[in-house]
């Protein structure tokens, strides 16, 4: 009986165990209160004062609290500093404005990786130049300590452009090690550029179009390299090329082992501030580089690039939860909010790439710019930006020219003109006019027109849209047609579509001679790469080619004024936006980076982390 | 029973052989090739046709199906596994890195599957339609209705926003630091094993239910044994038998289901490098961690089956 009693007590008592343990859990999942508090959120704000020492000018930060922090707001105020072509004292180096860094800790970044292999000059991704460019150097570079970012000394630490600026002279430091022991010279320099500028056959150069006027490169001495060029450039332009961190340099004794195929490689010594350690499945692994040139630098012992992929919830969460110090692709959503949470910053980066709708211009009704100009007054430009907005951070500005730069339309000039403004009745009307003028009145005429979709979030969001504004303002029928990822950009450059939601091109040099060429240009006796619309016309080909070997700076900003008309009249593709925003976020602890909250122009710079410290 | 395990051992390998073609040519059917990961979008789309047939090659992504094929399986006999396209490392590293903690996610939700999801079915069986009977079953309910990757999610942000907390993300073994490794593994089990316990708690109630019924445990009871021992000696062996072939099946859908869990908590398991290196057209990756699974699925019920023949003599017998 006491034997029944005790097991009927047993049984009772698992029987409250698991039920309070599967109540708990149940309500574990339960919808969480929400209360909603108003806060003001108290931060620090950077004061900046300029104090000479010696020969080098060092800026003491002066820090204050007690400033209300405000609503972040997406308007572009900085302008993108070209070029400093200056010589420079021998012994400048980069670092970090804060009176007292402090050496020591593990840097963890959220990464989008991992890089699949060494080859950076083929590769356009971030998952390269992102974790590798901590490894090696460049004969310049873009200072990461202030918005403005302007080109400052690397490899090489002064430079000379010849009167006629057909010859740039760089003198590279002395005492560069590479991670092996062996002595950086001019040699490894000119091997590393030939590999951009001069590839052999069936080798990839991404930045080639950087050079295109380069006909020779010397090494006359050492500590000495020099650039011959066949046709003068502007020296902005000239100087943008060169302080792209993405050439960083690479041994000549590796080039030619490998025959500049560096996509063999599995690690190969560069003379950067951080040396390879080991890489995994879930990380890349650094460690700092006692003997680099540079004094005191870099100030973190180790870094650890952890993969999360760009514009995940899994990167923000990384973030928020203290797994990441510092992570950039935020999703937009969280990106723009992330400066806003106690203890975490964010800073905007624009990164320089047009984007506009191709239209097939070797396609009827494409090869009438009546219809292309009709299909630019429907389509609200603004409204297609603000449909991506949560996925893709896209700003609307510039017009046909990036934004930021001397070139790009401010907004408000922008919203008042013709095709970029919302479409108004006025617009609307012409469009309609336009297009029976063409002969296709009321969209009589036009078959079902194709509308090529990449398989990615931000573009089948905007295909509907674009498919609506197009029958509601001409009656014109669309049909989407999504493709793979990768299967995309052959389709297109193949002229398989009639009109394809998105295309675009980087503009690596912020001068529409560069961009605007690949886009709607000719190059030798072909079209440009990016002249996935196959726009052909003589007259853009001639205005093009006179801003490109011009070397007055107030008469290419003319030149493009003239050259944004021609582009209304032409209409080759739709515009949209010229930038697309990158969100970094990073912990109070991570010093050394520009101000919180600032806007910076540049494309997929300022990885090398030489310049950062950690406060913890 | 030696030519029995040799017999399972030969269904086997048709199987296997199966999940390998039919991986193999879906990877290769699905449109999109790594290239666009592995050097850019806005890339690829500039390359010349010969420098396009340089890097296929390089990959070895030129040669005829077959030849790739044939390479894969020479690979596998190898034990190399063949290499990734985006690290060129040995894939055999990544199953070596990443797997350990995949296995332990799943043996310590078929623990705690077996933990809660036993008593609760046992006691549903003993107390039919009291109001435990009725607690346990709404509960089971809600678990088979709770996808896994979504009872994840919020776990993860409840615990970012309450706490500020995240689970480490980058892999760590246990015997490298059983703490770290501990509060990598803790979520996604806990998550799968409930989802697990609530079907073992419903093959666990209905089988014991009808077995309770049977003429042996009325005779026990007869003979005047008390409850406890009828149920623990006689009726819950002859139960437990189908709950056995359950967790064999559930070990499979904890494999395919830990994909996505192991994505919402950011695990660093296999799920997540399958996950990855799908999005990369990674095609080596996801072949091999898709042969793994099979693999393991195969030798997971074998081992079932040869249990399952241990503890019921008559399935010996025949």
């Amino acid at each position: 009986m006491l034997g029944l009693r005790a097991s009927k007590s047993a049984i009772w008592l698992l029987i409250c165990a698991v039920t309070a343990m599967l109540m708990a859990v149940a309500c574990g999942a339960a919808e969480p209160e929400v209360v909603t508090v108003v806060e003001t959120v108290v931060v620090t704000e950077e004061i900046v004062k300029e104090v000479e020492v010696e020969k080098e000018v060092i800026k003491e930060v002066e820090v204050v609290r007690e400033v209300e922090k405000e609503v972040i707001k997406e308007v572009p105020i900085e302008k993108v500093v070209i070029a400093t072509p200056s010589p420079t004292d021998e012994v400048f180096y980069v670092r970090p404005l804060d009176p007292f860094p402090k050496s020591g800790g593990t840097f963890r970044t959220g990464a989008h990786g991992p890089p699949a292999h060494f080859d950076w000059y083929a590769s356009g991704t971030i998952a390269n130049h992102g974790v590798q460019s901590p490894m090696y150097d460049a004969l310049l570079r873009r200072d990461p300590r202030t918005s403005d970012v302007p080109v400052i000394p690397d490899l090489a630490h002064r430079w000379d452009v010849s009167a006629d600026q057909l010859t740039f002279t760089f003198d590279i430091r002395e005492g560069v090690k590479f991670h092996d022991g062996s002595d950086l010279t001019s040699e490894d320099i000119k091997a590393t550029y030939d590999r951009i500028i001069f590839p052999r056959e069936g080798l990839v150069s991404l930045r080639r179009t950087l050079f295109p006027n380069v006909s020779e490169v010397n090494a006359p001495d050492d500590y000495t390299i020099e650039f011959k060029l066949s046709e003068a450039r502007a020296l902005s332009n000239m100087m943008v090329a060169f302080s792209t961190e993405w050439n960083l340099i690479s041994k000549k004794e590796t080039l030619e082992q490998y025959d500049g195929n560096l996509r063999e490689v599995d690690d190969h010594p560069g003379t950067g501030p951080f040396k390879y350690v080991e890489r995994n499945d879930d990380q890349w692994v650094m460690e700092k580089n006692v003997d680099y040139w540079s004094p005191d630098a870099p100030y973190i012992d180790r870094i650890e690039h952890i993969w999360l992929k760009a514009w995940t919830p899994e990167n923000t969460a990384a973030l928020l939860g203290g797994q990441t110090d510092w992570t950039m692709w935020l999703a937009p959503k969280d990106g723009k909010d992330i400066g806003n949470k106690p203890g975490l910053n964010s800073i905007r980066q624009h990164l320089l790439i047009w984007h506009g709708i191709p239209l097939n211009n070797k396609r009827k009704p494409f090869d009438d710019k009546r219809v292309r100009q009709a299909f630019a007054l429907v389509l609200d430009q603004q409204a297609l930006l603000d449909v991506t907005a949560d996925v893709k951070a896209t700003l609307f500005g510039g017009g046909w020219f990036t934004d930021g730069t001397p070139y790009g339309l401010p907004l408000s000039e922008l919203e008042q003109r013709k095709y970029f403004r919302h479409p108004t009745e006025e617009d609307i009307a012409e469009a309609r006019a336009l297009l029976a003028e063409a002969g296709y009145p009321n969209g009589q005429g036009i078959a079902k027109l194709d509308l090529a979709t990449r398989e990615t979030i931000n573009q089948r969001l905007r295909a509907p849209a674009i498919q609506a504004m197009l029958k509601e303002g001409l009656n014109i029928d669309t049909e989407i047609r999504v493709i793979d990822v990768s299967a995309h950009g052959e389709e297109i450059k193949a002229g398989n579509y009639d009109i394809a939601v998105e295309g675009g091109a980087w503009a690596f040099i912020p001068d529409p001679s560069f961009y605007i060429k690949d886009l709607f240009g000719r190059c030798g006796d072909r079209l440009c790469d990016g002249n996935t619309a196959f726009y052909e016309n003589p007259e853009m080909d001639k205005k093009l080619r006179a801003l490109e070997v011009e070397l007055d700076q107030a008469k290419k900003i003319e030149m493009s004024k003239d050259l944004a008309t021609f582009l209304d009249q032409e209409m080759p593709w739709v515009p949209l936006d010229t930038t697309e925003i990158t969100y970094w976020g990073y912990w109070d602890h991570v010093k050394g980076l520009m101000p919180a909250n600032s806007d910076f122009y540049a494309n997929y710079e300022l990885h090398k982390w030489d310049y950062v410290w950690l406060d913890r | 029973m030696r030519t029995y395990i040799l017999k399972r051992i030969l269904y086997a390998i048709p199987t296997l052989f199966g999940v390998t073609v039919l991986i193999f040519a879906i990877m290769r059917i699905l449109p999109g090739d790594p290239l666009g990961a592995y050097y850019g979008i806005e890339t690829i789309i500039n390359w010349t046709p010969a420098q396009r047939a340089e890097i296929l090659r390089d990959l070895g992504l030129d040669k005829p199906i077959a030849v790739q094929y044939a390479i894969w399986m020479k690979d596998i006999a190898s034990g190399r596994l063949g290499e990734s396209f985006f690290r060129g490392d040995p894939i055999i590293e990544i199953l070596a890195q990443r797997g350990p903690i995949s296995a332990q996610i799943g043996i310590i939700s078929v623990a705690i599957s077996w933990f809660i999801g036993l008593p609760v079915g046992i006691i549903s069986a003993v107390r039919p339609n009291s109001i435990w009977d009725m607690c346990t079953s709404f509960f089971t309910v809600l678990f088979l209705a709770i996808p896994g990757f979504w009872l994840g999610l919020l776990i993860v942000v409840g615990l970012i926003s309450w706490l500020q907390y995240k689970a480490p993300i980058v892999s760590v073994q246990f015997w490298e630091n059983p703490w770290t490794n501990f509060q990598i593994i803790a979520g996604p089990a806990i998550v799968l094993g409930l989802g697990q316990a609530a079907f073992i708690a419903r093959m666990a109630r209905s089988s014991l239910f009808e077995v309770l019924r049977e003429d042996y445990v009325r005779t026990s009871r007869a003979k005047g044994l008390i409850e406890r021992l009828v149920i623990a000696r006689h009726a819950l062996p002859n139960a437990l038998l189908p709950v056995l072939t359950l967790s064999g099946v559930l070990l499979g859908f904890v494999m395919g289901g830990s994909v996505a869990v192991e994505q919402a908590f950011t695990v660093p398991g296999l799920g997540k490098a399958l996950v990855v290196a799908a999005i990369d057209r990674d095609f080596n990756v996801v072949q091999n961690i898709v042969l793994f699974y099979a693999v393991i699925f195969v030798l997971v019920n074998l081992f079932i089956d040869l249990l399952y023949g241990w503890l019921d003599p008559r399935i010996r017998l025949n």
